[in-house]
């Protein structure tokens, strides 16, 4: 057994390269495996942590108007545990005097931190009863680089108060800033501003009024009948909406994000298992292959079969140790970056960076089950051989009979007669197997590339959809309250102004079968243009939104089992129960729109004339600015987003994302330089008696070089579309899983992508190839040409 | 002697030393000797004695510790790597062992492969691929690939190939050392026949003493020295060798 660790041990060293090489692909998957995973226990950990130490409500519940008093009423319900009474406004603020942006005030208790949806001070103190300024959430602040000292300018009534801000801090209900559900994050755009409640309420002229309570619910306690108690009490203050927490829009965002993470974080790193574990079985393979002479010694010897295949499997366990060490540690090290870069981005207060032992268990069993699988069979079948067997050359290198190949005969004409390309072109089909694991190698290291390409131009290709083709608005422009036909005129009047529609956006609870979806519901007339409906099923958008029906993107189709013909129930804060019928499916690239038409919104606004909230603008785009500040200045304007702006922050939000996508993509070629690397210097190695033949009678380097890559590109040109096609497989199912009710992700990779794709796999191809190639113009002819093959 | 032109190779003083690790191994220690045109010469020797340690030098496959090699006129000890390939396209004529056929080739692209390589550096052709096959009496199977061919054959395409570039030297290690009694005795006459009727020269290594009996002239090389040179006066014809 002694002779066997150390011809293990030799063996090893006499391939030095290719053992690194194996060792770093095992590396690779451990590493992608431990990055991603561990980055996604932390950052839920961290999540979990934000949203329990600042105490993230179970529900909350938006009135028109309630006395405080209310707050009263409701903690004497069972089950609640702590109630939150404040106010809740959107409003315009001024950056400064050009700079208008979207702003919601959220009231806070002075003195003392709420028992619900608490805040945590990251500069500043917590403002006092007498507290003149204003906090900010942190996010808004660094993204505008402002801070404490600084000065807002926040509207209400119309009038805008200019308002020090006194300190930053970080609420657990905009960690994603966003306002509502399925809602585009725009950190630079959107100030969440925190005052003390006597302070809003004197500024917006509801002193002794809440708007919303935030409550948390008691441990054991059913929370859907302690929301039909709390919404019964808050009943005669007309409840306008109740969110859960699993549907607090930054609480939900931010789950989606770990769950698209948890995707990412058990997906690929499969992939990349996979496919080491097969390149290395085929490594492993052709060890065996190549030592059939000494397995046969082995054997005649006296060596059992068991000794055989434990010697053989010493190099899979020696991966696999190797593998996870490195691996792990590399992954540990990811896992730092990923998870510092999420808690940034996102503004996450709470960092939980851990090493989890689940996860070294994970990375040691998974490493060893791919090792040990990889390398049981050419284990096996090496323990089988018989030792005169054994001793023979391989029958499956051997080139026994001979044919010129099909391809061969049929371009004969057209194919350059010249050895050097003839050479490479028999070479292909002279050992299928061979063939095979290379262009299995390339394939491998293009599934990768190719699924990690593809994430740049599907959220590339999800925002140009989204944004030129679906939106068709240069401006939108949301109020807090329904504004006048006599002011759309005053917004037409704005000069760079082309044109103006019109929609309504309200609050809805959707019903079908049992199942319910809270969202917003837009209501607009059947001609309008300013957003493109792309009907998949059902009506027409003309016919849809002719009378009581409903469009709805199939993902929310898909939440409330609904098909189109199905009577949806709608409940707003105004209307209980309208009944309507899903008439038509749309599919949104981007965002969980419901339509209806604008007289159906009327009635679920409980009001029978025109009635309006929202306007879509086509303006002149060196005027954006300009016309952004004057609709600011409209009473009751809340939200006024510029399209480019929005694109820009978006994309800004698609970083790490991308961040994500560069690791892969490194990891890509990495794996595809250690794949081709080693079926190419196997290829060279099973051949070099050949070789060194052609050498010693005179072929120079260069010629023996332009060979060994014509050989590969032939085998590239099979590979590579192979690989095309095993990585849009791999793409679309992953994409299918980081799909969310916000947003569908169709696979898509442009032509010029194809190119690079194509490009790179040809560039690491061609420098995969130096080490054996090398190895060619370091062949001992001497000893080369006599080696028994 | 070294401007002799009636010696194909000369070497002078020739030493050669590997170094495996620390251990220093002598394969050749200061050899002098000398080829003429034309000649048949035979290397003998138990293993380890330097018998291939000297074809590769000849053959320009292995460089001399010190000592000077010279071959048809040019001097190849300090040769780069790329001059000694120039050198073996041109000069070399190689027979192995195992043959070492290229197996993807025909018989007639394996010496047509070995025409294009002279080819590259203009040099025109002697003969063709088939004429080449027909001096090795192998002109019934230009098409077949070396797996298709028996070994004798397959030795003979080497030979032929060896042909190609009109070599100022033929170099043949163990040609018959894979093959059986009668294709080796078919394989060494297709070397004598080039010997004696084209004037080729012709330098084979063989452990087997009565085989060398075909050539002009016997070297038994002994631990890396010439232990004795033998002038067969009447060479054996192959077709009578036993062994």
């Amino acid at each position: 057994m002694r002779m066997l660790l150390l011809k293990t041990w030799r063996d090893i060293k006499a391939r030095k390269g290719q053992f690194s090489a194996l060792i770093i692909l095992v590396a690779l998957g451990i590493t992608s495996f431990v990055a991603f995973v561990s980055g996604y226990y932390n950052l839920t950990a961290s999540a979990d942590q934000a949203n329990s130490e600042l105490k993230l409500a179970d529900f909350t519940v938006h009135v028109v108007d309630a006395p405080r008093s209310a707050v009263d009423g409701l903690k004497n319900i069972p089950g609640v545990a702590a109630v939150q009474g404040r106010l809740v406004i959107d409003t315009g603020v001024d950056l400064d005097e050009n700079t208008q942006l979207t702003g919601r005030v959220i009231s806070v208790p002075a003195g003392t931190h709420p028992p619900v949806d608490d805040i945590l001070i990251e500069s500043g103190s917590y403002p006092a009863e007498d507290s003149p300024g204003i906090f900010v959430n942190k996010k808004f602040a660094s993204d505008n680089g402002i801070g404490p000292g600084d000065r807002l300018g926040v509207w209400a009534g119309g009038v805008k108060y200019d308002i020090e801000i006194s300190g930053t801090v970080t609420s657990p209900e905009y960690i994603y800033p966003i306002r509502a559900k399925g809602e585009l994050p725009s950190p630079k755009e959107f100030a969440v501003i925190f005052m003390t409640e006597d302070a809003a309420g004197q500024m917006f002229g509801l002193p002794s009024s809440y708007n919303d309570f935030a409550v948390s619910v008691a441990p054991g306690a059913d929370r859907e009948a302690v929301i039909g108690e709390v919404e019964s009490v808050l009943e005669p203050y007309r409840v306008e909406e109740t969110v859960r927490q699993e549907d607090q829009p930054s609480n939900f965002a931010l789950h989606e994000e770990i769950r698209q993470n948890q995707s990412f974080a058990y997906f690929m790193p499969l992939v990349i298992l996979i496919i080491s574990a097969l390149s290395l079985f085929i490594a492993l393979s052709r060890l065996v292959q190549s030592q059939r002479g000494e397995i046969g010694l082995a054997k005649a010897l006296g060596y059992a079969n068991w000794q055989i295949l434990l010697h053989y499997l010493f190099f899979s366990l020696i991966i696999a140790a190797a593998g996870a060490i490195v691996g792990f540690a590399l992954g540990q090290i990811f896992a730092i970056f990923i998870t510092n870069l999420y808690t940034d981005l996102l503004g996450i207060p709470f960092l939980e960076s851990q090493i989890h032992i689940e996860v070294i268990l994970w990375s040691v069993l998974m490493s060893t089950v791919s090792c040990v699988a990889a390398g049981l069979l050419p284990a096996y079948a090496s323990a089988r051989l018989l030792p005169v067997k054994a001793m023979h050359a391989d029958p499956t290198l051997v080139v026994s009979g001979g044919k010129i190949p099909l391809v061969e005969k049929l371009l004969r004409p057209i194919l350059p007669k010249a050895f050097t390309f003839r050479i490479p072109l028999r070479n292909v089909f002279r050992a299928k197997r061979r063939s095979l694991y290379t262009i299995i190698g390339i394939a491998f290291a293009l599934v990768l590339t190719i699924s990690t390409w593809a994430m740049f131009d599907t959220f590339n290709e999800l925002i140009d959809v989204h944004f030129v083709q679906t939106e068709n608005w240069d401006v939108t422009a949301a109020f807090e309250v329904p504004f006048t036909a006599g002011m759309i005129e005053d917004v037409r009047g704005i000069e760079g102004v082309n044109n103006v529609q019109t929609a309504l956006q309200l609050p809805a609870r959707l019903e079908a079968g049992g199942r319910t979806h809270e969202s917003n519901i837009t209501a607009m007339e059947p001609d309008q243009s300013f957003h493109y409906l792309n009907i998949s099923e059902g009506a027409s958008t003309n016919e849809a939104l002719a009378g009581a029906g409903l469009i709805m993107t199939p993902a929310i189709a898909k939440k409330l089992g609904a098909k189109v013909g199905d009577e949806i129930t709608v409940s707003s804060p105004y209307v209980k129960e309208e009944k309507l019928t899903l008439m038509s499916l749309s599919d949104e690239a981007w965002g969980a729109p419901v339509y209806v038409s604008a007289a159906e919104g009327r009635k679920l606004s409980g009001s029978p004339g025109g009635i309006y909230n929202t306007l879509y603008l086509d303006v002149d785009p060196d005027q954006a600015q300009a016309i952004k500040k004057q609709l600011y200045s409209l009473p009751g304007a809340a939200t006024i987003m510029i399209k480019t702006t929005l694109i820009d922050s978006i994309r800004s939000m698609f970083d790490l994302l991308y961040t994500f996508g560069a690791i892969l993509l490194l990891f890509g070629f990495t794996m595809a330089f250690v794949v081709i690397y080693n079926t190419f210097t196997a290829n060279i190695l099973e051949r070099s008696r050949e070789i060194a033949t052609m050498r010693t009678i005179g072929e120079d380097r260069l010629h023996l070089a332009a060979m060994v890559t014509l050989e590969n590109m032939f085998l590239a040109i099979v590979g590579i579309p192979v690989g095309i096609v095993m990585g849009l497989w791999v793409a679309n199912a992953l994409y299918k899983s980081l799909s969310t009710e916000a947003y569908s992700l169709k696979v898509v990779i442009y032509g010029s992508s194809y190119a690079m794709i194509i490009l790179s796999i040809l560039v690491v191809l061609l420098i995969s190839e130096i080490p054996p190639i090398w190895r060619i113009f370091k062949l001992d002819l001497a000893e080369a040409t006599k080696v028994i093959e | 002697m070294m401007n002799d032109t009636s010696y194909i190779a000369t070497l002078e003083k020739v030493r050669k030393v590997y170094h495996m690790g620390e251990i220093v191994i002598s394969a050749l220690h200061e050899l002098d000797l000398s080829i003429k045109r034309g000649e048949f010469l035979a290397v003998v020797g138990p293993s380890g004695s330097g018998k291939t340690t000297l074809l590769n030098l000849l053959g320009g496959i292995d460089t001399p510790s010190s000592g000077r090699i010279t071959i048809d006129g040019e001097d190849i000890s300090g040769f780069s790597q790329k001059e000694l390939t120039y050198f073996r396209r041109e000069k070399i004529g190689f027979i192995f062992q195992f043959f070492n056929l290229i197996p993807t080739l025909t018989a007639r692209e394996n010496v047509d492969f070995a025409i294009e390589l002279a080819s590259r550096d203009k040099v025109p052709p002697s003969r063709s691929a088939i004429e080449l096959l027909g001096v090795v009496g192998l002109e019934q199977r230009l098409n077949h690939f070396p797996a298709q061919l028996s070994g004798g054959e397959q030795q003979r395409v080497a030979v032929a190939r060896a042909l190609a570039m009109d070599p100022a030297l033929i170099l043949g290690d163990e040609p018959t050392g894979n093959l059986d009694f009668s294709t080796g005795k078919l394989v060494l006459k297709a070397m004598k026949d080039l010997n004696v009727a084209e004037g080729k020269t012709c330098i084979i290594v063989t452990h087997n003493t009565p085989l060398a009996q075909v050539a002009d002239r016997i070297l038994h090389l002994h631990d890396g020295r010439i232990a004795e040179e033998e002038i067969v006066e009447r060479p054996i014809p192959p077709e009578e060798i036993t062994w």
